[in-house]
């Protein structure tokens, strides 16, 4: 008798022995090791410019900007038949997943870690990041509701934001597009008032390969931004369009603009062998082959008798 | 002589025995013979109750020491029916052994290798012996279990003996985790896996293999498959798809002595091309297309001038057969030759080569009172029906026990798998599914076999190309794609090495009389290696080209377990034995890869240092998981007719996040043997009833709870980007309850059985990757959420209808119904997708309160009338407004119907299984219908094929008469017109005339969304997946017995037999109905026709025992 309760507590203790030992490994071994778990603002930052929308890639020119906006708009042309003016609801609708899963998703990402920053000289320094990245995801926003009208905005976002799936409710598109020049006027004064520390600034500088850092730049492209969109709606609200543009215009120096096309908003690889660019050479090349086509009505009515050829 | 001194011994030890003082012990001894007389040697004796036995001599004496008179002695052998005789008053025993069932029936292997009565269980297992696996040499075991098991359905991918097999045990588990069973070969987890799931594009256009195909059939004992959750709870949250028991040889059964098997087998296997293809017209468009693009006359061939003469060709380059004609005229080739415009029958047939298998193996087995063995050698060389490629494959197995103290036993089993792949079949899905590949009627294989690479060596030269004028292709052609499939599988190498061991040593300690103890460790190590070599395509004069990569991955799963029995006989009605036990497992992969970029400096210099760019490509990854469980089994025995078994697991898994990872799974079943608990009619010879409860899970794969961000860099800038595939912190197991109840019968002394099984399983928590709208930051998060309830009968059918003394006939007939339906997904939301065909042309997906894997597409439009809508151009309507159900990817009924004969010595086998009730899905058929490919494009071609005659007039098709010989102003008449069924949107009967090349160009074609303008109807790329199969058949000649002492042989069988042979019933036109790739249900029934043709195949073999 004796032996056997020796015997059972010996095969107890090699049990939990077993059991307990093991608990950390199996803790340890949720992450993947070759992802990363935890993120912060320089790099989402960076993230938000890598863009297949923005860069010309060849499944957008292919499915989307050619063949839907280029034939509406008449900027390229096409082969005449049915339904041309349809709309193919799934390349329209991975445009629409795009801006949310990308900028949507990477903005509520940069908020929230921003938010998770622990003290003031970060938070101070980190602004800039944020207030930058607003001024294209304004940009952003705008083209696609001038694309899809009412769009959700200021709710969406949620799984990245919270972690939860909120289905959000859509924005008025005159609402968002009010709401956006606000800030992006908000943004271009905090730009031209700010002095960023050295630390700061050269982070800024490292991870923006959009303008180097370059403040004015960023100004530059808000201020024009903020010019085209009142140019928009100013049929709707002729009066606020026009104060608007007349500050901006009005005063050079505190809001510099766009003015030669050097000077342009782009995204710019650095050089032929970028990691911006496409891996394959032909990309773009084989984007545009789906309407190799000359506008007609463009090229030959309104470009040629108005010398706009270069 | 020898005799009488054992005999003398054991009278001496007789008495020594009784001067040491056991009063009623005493020694029996006794022979063993057969039925004919002949002593037996090797049968095994035990005293019933006690661990006291041995082994027969070669005389078929033994001699046992009794503490009773009431003792039983119970002599046993495999092949013979166990005897147990109360010794009694009896000095000496003579035992008659008689030829019985084969042992193993009785016995099933349950979870973790437990051995228990069949009558004794409480759950559904089906067990397979080793004689029905490889009656007809299969190349490895799923392959023989089709029909065999009443509700496990067998899924081949066609790629031949490389290509993984699928295994689906009742019904769906998982909407959209459905993985494969759990695999245990003796006692030890082993990687099995998936292939091939996603899709053409996802991999590496191969069709891959998976690991089940290592396990070698003429190792296997026994297959025993788990199917509901009380048989598998044990092995927890892994057996949510079914648990398959493999048991190898091992030594025991044979006769004292070096014993040895050998088997030869060898076969040819052919591609299974079905009828259907046309043969009257050539390469073209339709009539429009090719005067105005082509240049072409209104029979469609072009007219040119070759080095004066004047020549004409087909529109080689179209990828329809709306073309000429076939008239046998002389023709200007592509590669410049003159043939005759001819048709060879299909190009298919001779793109397929006569495949071959051979297996050679060999075992010895030896066993001895202390120990046994078995250590055998296979080997295998085979070559598919695909061009190009090849397999070997060296197999080394060593099943062993040993006795180390009568207390104290071990068992080893060793198995090292050796293979070698070259060129892996290649899916031929840009062939069939792609308009780059399809080529005509008169196409000629012997040309593209000539013209796939140059004179020089090089890849084919384009007609526009300036690398070799010369060699360049006349003109341009369609079938590039054609080309570079056969410069891939003939030119390029793809070699790919495993080395795969799997080890498992058990320790059994018999503490004492009921406690036993075992404890056991096993690994699966697997090292791959793979070389890609890809000529280079062109001189290095015009650049570099071609490329060289490797990979190595190493997979490696660590297995171990515990487990304490203790049986304990309470009272005489009364056994209980409880059992606790641990099992854990560590799974390890790692994967390196290495690459040239841009091509090799020197053609066909094959190593990373040929690289046109440094850094060369490379990659490394890893991926680990852990699980472990704690277990309790308790089974209570009551005057052997109640049975009841109880589990309970603790478990945890690395998969879910750490403080949510520990998961408790149970379940409960009993067996009522109807037969022993009540005096049944005579004809009853054996009724249970069983019923069972229980609960597994099914966590999510490897990281995929994790919510990660993907890295990159951007200019050397470190970019991180949240993924639009969310992940789930949250996320639980999913959940699978399951209620089974059976009920098992053999009437007639066993010559009818019946066999009923009904279960119901719930499945709760499904993870489901569930779509969610963009605008919440991300398309589609895991979530648990999501209910499906699946309902099935199984029923098994078997007996002897005739028993005679020459001839005998079994049948046994397998029948499952399997009707599922999801109950729930989200709040809110309504169905799930599946999966997404040509840009959301056909959608296939789950929806609540329906069965999941419905197929959605467009259909026509109908007037109010109900007919359908013709446009003013002469073509049907398509509604875009919104996608109509046409079909389910699942079947109703799945079975087999097993037959076997013997005469005397001859024995046919005939193994058929069937399917009914579900649907397939293949584009390819689809876009080969529009092209004009399959007799189904000959309707209104011409007179013959019902065409109308119309004249152009200014771009109308005006009817004609049918004998008229031109048009009132000498317009031409052509006899290809088609008038569509249907009304105007005016509502008047269509009358307008479509030609037939433009009607089926235009309704069979690639895509079909809204906005594309296109009117082509994807329902016809949904067929009826019906089918009845000879799957089997297989004729053995065993050679008489006193042939076979004469050679000193133990049996001595031929065997002649045929996989796949011919269908009885199949709906599916123009493809195998097997043809889909992928293990996964949904990519099985989406891709039929796209991975390879399905072959069928002869062979005979020769298995003799010395």
């Amino acid at each position: 008798m004796k032996k056997h309760i020796l015997l059972y507590t010996l095969i107890l203790l090699i049990f939990s022995v077993f059991s307990s030992c093991k608990k950390s490994v199996i803790d340890d071994n949720f992450y993947n090791p070759e992802k990363a778990v935890t993120a912060d603002v320089p790099r989402l930052y960076a993230g938000i410019f890598a863009h297949e929308k923005v860069m010309p890639r060849y499944w957008n020119l292919y499915t989307f900007h050619i063949p839907v906006l280029g034939t509406y708009s008449q900027t390229s042309g096409y082969t005449n038949g049915k339904g041309v003016y349809e709309q193919p609801t799934n390349y329209t609708g991975t445009r629409w997943d795009y801006f949310f899963t990308h900028d949507i998703a990477i903005y509520r990402e940069l908020e929230k870690y921003y938010n998770k920053l622990q003290s003031d000289a970060e938070k101070e320094g980190y602004k800039l990041f944020l207030e930058t990245a607003r001024i294209f995801l304004y940009d952003q926003a705008t083209q696609i509701v001038d694309l899809f009208g009412d769009i959700p905005f200021t709710k969406s976002g949620g799984l990245n934001a919270e972690g939860k799936i909120i289905l959000p409710s859509y924005d008025k598109q005159s609402e968002l597009y009010g709401s956006a020049l606000t800030e992006l006027k908000r943004i271009s004064d905090y730009l031209a008032t700010i002095s960023p520390s050295s630390f700061y600034g050269n982070q800024l500088k490292a991870y923006d390969y959009v303008n180097g850092g370059d403040l004015i730049k960023w100004r530059k492209y808000c201020n024009s931004l903020i010019l085209r969109l009142a140019m928009r709606t100013s049929f709707k609200d002729e009066n606020a369009s026009k104060t608007l543009i007349q500050t901006i215009l009005g005063n050079p120096s505190t809001y510099p603009i766009i003015n030669t096309s050097s000077e342009s908003a782009v995204i710019q690889a650095n050089s032929l062998t970028s990691s911006l660019l496409p891996s394959d050479k032909n990309e773009v090349r084989n984007g545009f082959g789906v309407n190799p086509f000359a506008p007609g009505k463009m090229v030959n009515d309104i470009m040629l008798p108005s010398n706009d050829l270069v | 002589m020898k005799k009488t001194i054992k005999q003398l011994l054991f009278s001496v030890l007789a008495s020594c025995l009784v001067l040491v003082g056991y009063a009623q012990q005493r020694t029996v001894t006794g022979t063993v013979m057969d039925e004919n007389g002949s002593p037996m040697a090797g049968v095994s004796y035990v005293i019933k109750g006690s661990k006291v036995g041995g082994v027969t001599n070669e005389d078929g004496n033994f001699s046992v020491t009794i503490q009773n008179a009431n003792q039983i002695i119970e002599f046993s052998s495999v092949g013979f029916k166990t005897q147990s005789v109360t010794v009694g008053n009896q000095a000496s025993l003579n035992i008659v052994m008689l030829r019985g069932e084969d042992q193993m029936e009785g016995v099933v292997v349950t979870a973790l290798g437990i051995k228990r009565d069949q009558r004794k269980v409480g759950y559904a297992v089906t067990t397979i012996a080793s004689k029905d696996i490889i009656k007809a040499a299969p190349t490895n075991f799923a392959s023989a279990l089709y029909g065999k098991a009443p509700g496990v359905t067998i899924t081949s991918n066609p790629g031949g003996a490389t290509s993984a097999v699928g295994i689906q045990i009742r019904g769906l588990s998982s909407i959209t985790g459905q993985a494969q069973p759990l695999l245990v070969v003796d006692g030890v987890v082993v990687r099995n896996g998936d292939a091939n799931n996603d899709g053409y594009w996802g991999g590496n256009q191969r069709i891959n293999g998976n690991g089940l195909l290592d396990i070698n059939p003429e190792n296997i004992e026994s297959i025993n498959i788990l199917k509901g959750a009380a048989a598998s709870a044990i092995y927890g949250s892994d057996a949510n798809f079914g648990v398959i028991v493999i048991t190898t040889k091992n030594g025991k059964g044979v006769k004292k002595g070096l014993g040895i098997d050998v088997n030869l087998t060898g076969s040819l296997e052919k591609a299974y091309i079905p009828n259907g293809y046309q043969s009257q017209y050539g390469p073209g468009y339709d009539r429009a297309t090719n005067k105005n693009s082509f240049g072409a006359d209104d029979e469609g061939w072009i007219h040119t001038t070759v080095d004066g003469k004047q020549v004409v060709y087909p529109i080689f380059r179209a990828y329809a057969m709306f073309g000429p004609k076939v008239d046998g005229r002389e023709v200007y080739w592509w590669d410049g030759q003159m043939r005759p415009y001819t048709s060879q029958g299909t190009i298919w047939e001779k793109f397929y080569r006569t495949g071959n298998n051979t297996n050679a193996n060999i075992a010895l087995s030896n066993s001895s009172d202390k120990y046994n063995y078995r250590l055998s050698y296979t080997r295998n060389d085979y070559t598919g029906i695909q061009r190009g490629g090849n397999q070997q494959k060296n197999t080394f197995n060593l099943n062993s026990s040993f006795t180390v103290t009568p207390k104290i036993s071990m068992d080893l089993v060793s198995t090292y798998i050796n293979e070698f792949v070259h060129n892996r079949p290649r899916q031929v899905y840009y062939l069939t599914n792609n308009y780059g590949g399809f080529v005509s009627p008169v196409d000629r294989m012997d040309v593209y076999l000539n013209k796939y690479q140059t004179t020089k060596g090089y890849k084919y030269v384009p007609f526009n190309s300036n690398l070799d004028p010369d060699e360049r292709i006349k003109y341009s052609i369609r079938g590039y794609d054609f080309l570079d499939f056969l410069w891939n599988q003939l030119a390029n190498s793809y070699d790919e090495s495993t080395n795969r061991l799997m080890n498992s040593l058990t320790l059994n300690y018999k503490i004492f009389k009921g406690l036993s103890l075992r404890g056991r460790y096993g690994n699966d190590f697997t090292s791959y290696f793979l070389e890609n070599k890809e000529r280079s395509t062109q001189p290095l004069s015009f650049g570099a080209s071609g490329y060289y990569g490797t990979a190595h991955n190493r997979y490696l799963i660590n297995y171990g377990d515990m487990l304490l029995r203790y049986e304990a006989e309470i009272s005489p009605k009364v056994t209980l034995t409880p059992s606790i036990g641990y099992q854990a497992r560590v799974e390890d992969y790692r994967y390196t890869s290495a690459g040239t970029r841009d091509g090799l400096t020197t053609e066909n210099w094959f190593s990373l240092s040929a690289s046109k760019t440094t850094p060369t490509s490379g990659s490394t990854s890893r991926a680990k998981l852990i699980k472990d469980g704690l277990f309790g089994i308790l089974n209570v025995d009551y005057g052997n007719f109640l049975f009841v078994e109880g589990t309970f697991r603790q478990e945890r898994s690395s998969t879910l996040f750490p403080g949510n990872n520990v998961y408790y799974y149970g379940g409960v079943s009993g067996a009522f043997e109807l037969s022993n608990a009540f005096q049944l009619p005579k004809a009853i010879n054996y009724s249970k009833l069983r019923a069972s409860w229980g609960t597994v899970g099914n966590p999510p794969g490897m990281y995929r709870a994790n919510v990660i961000y993907n890295a990159g860099s951007i200019q050397g800038v470190p970019i991180l980007t949240p993924p639009s595939s969310y992940g789930n912190q949250d996320l639980k197991n999913e959940r699978k309850d399951n209620i089974e109840l059976g009920w098992e019968n053999r009437f007639f002394g066993s010559r009818l059985g019946v066999d009923l099984t009904w279960y119901r399983d719930k499945i709760i928590d499904q993870i489901l990757p569930l779509s969610i709208p963009a605008s919440t930051g991300a398309s589609s998060v895991l979530v648990n959420v999501g209910t499906m309830q699946s309902t099935g009968l199984e029923i098994g059918l078997y007996g002897t209808p005739i028993k005679g003394d020459n001839f005998n006939w079994d049948t046994r007939l397998n029948l499952a119904f399997n009707n599922n339906k999801v109950t729930k997904l989200m709040p809110d939301l309504d169905e799930l997708t599946l999966g997404n065909i040509d840009n959301g042309s056909m959608i296939v997906k789950a929806e609540v309160n329906k069965k999941a894997g419905d197929i959605y597409v467009y259909k026509r439009k109908l007037s109010s009338s109900g007919e359908y809508l013709i446009n003013d151009d002469g073509f049907y309507v398509v509604d875009y407004s919104k996608m109509v159900y046409a079909g389910n990817i699942q079947s109703k009924v799945v079975g087999g119907f097993i037959n076997t004969f013997s005469y005397k010595n001859l024995s046919l086998n005939v193994v058929t299984d069937f399917n009914f009730g579900g649907q397939v899905t293949s584009a390819g058929l689809l876009y080969q219908r529009g092209a004009g490919i399959y007799d189904n494009s000959l309707f209104g071609r011409d007179a013959e094929h019902g065409g109308i005659a119309y004249y152009n007039k200014d771009g109308n098709y005006i009817k004609a008469d049918a004998n008229a010989t031109s048009g009132p102003n000498g317009e031409k008449i052509f006899h290809d017109g088609i008038v569509l069924d249907g009304v105007t949107e005016g509502g008047q009967k269509n009358t307008s005339i479509v030609d037939a090349g433009n009607y089926y160009l235009t309704t069979y074609q690639w895509g079909s969304w809204p906005g594309y303008a296109s009117g082509s109807l994807y329902e016809g790329a949904i067929y009826n997946n019906d089918y009845i199969k000879l799957r089997e058949a297989s004729l053995s000649y065993v050679l008489p017995v006193r042939l076979n002492s004469k050679w000193n042989l133990q049996n001595l069988t031929l065997s002649v037999y045929g996989r796949n042979l011919f269908y009885f019933y199949k709906t599916l036109p123009y493809v195998d109905a097997e043809d889909g790739t992928g293990t996964n249900w949904v990519s099985r029934a989406t891709s039929a026709g796209s991975a390879n043709a399905a072959t069928r195949s002869v062979g005979m073999s020769i298995r003799l025992s010395l």
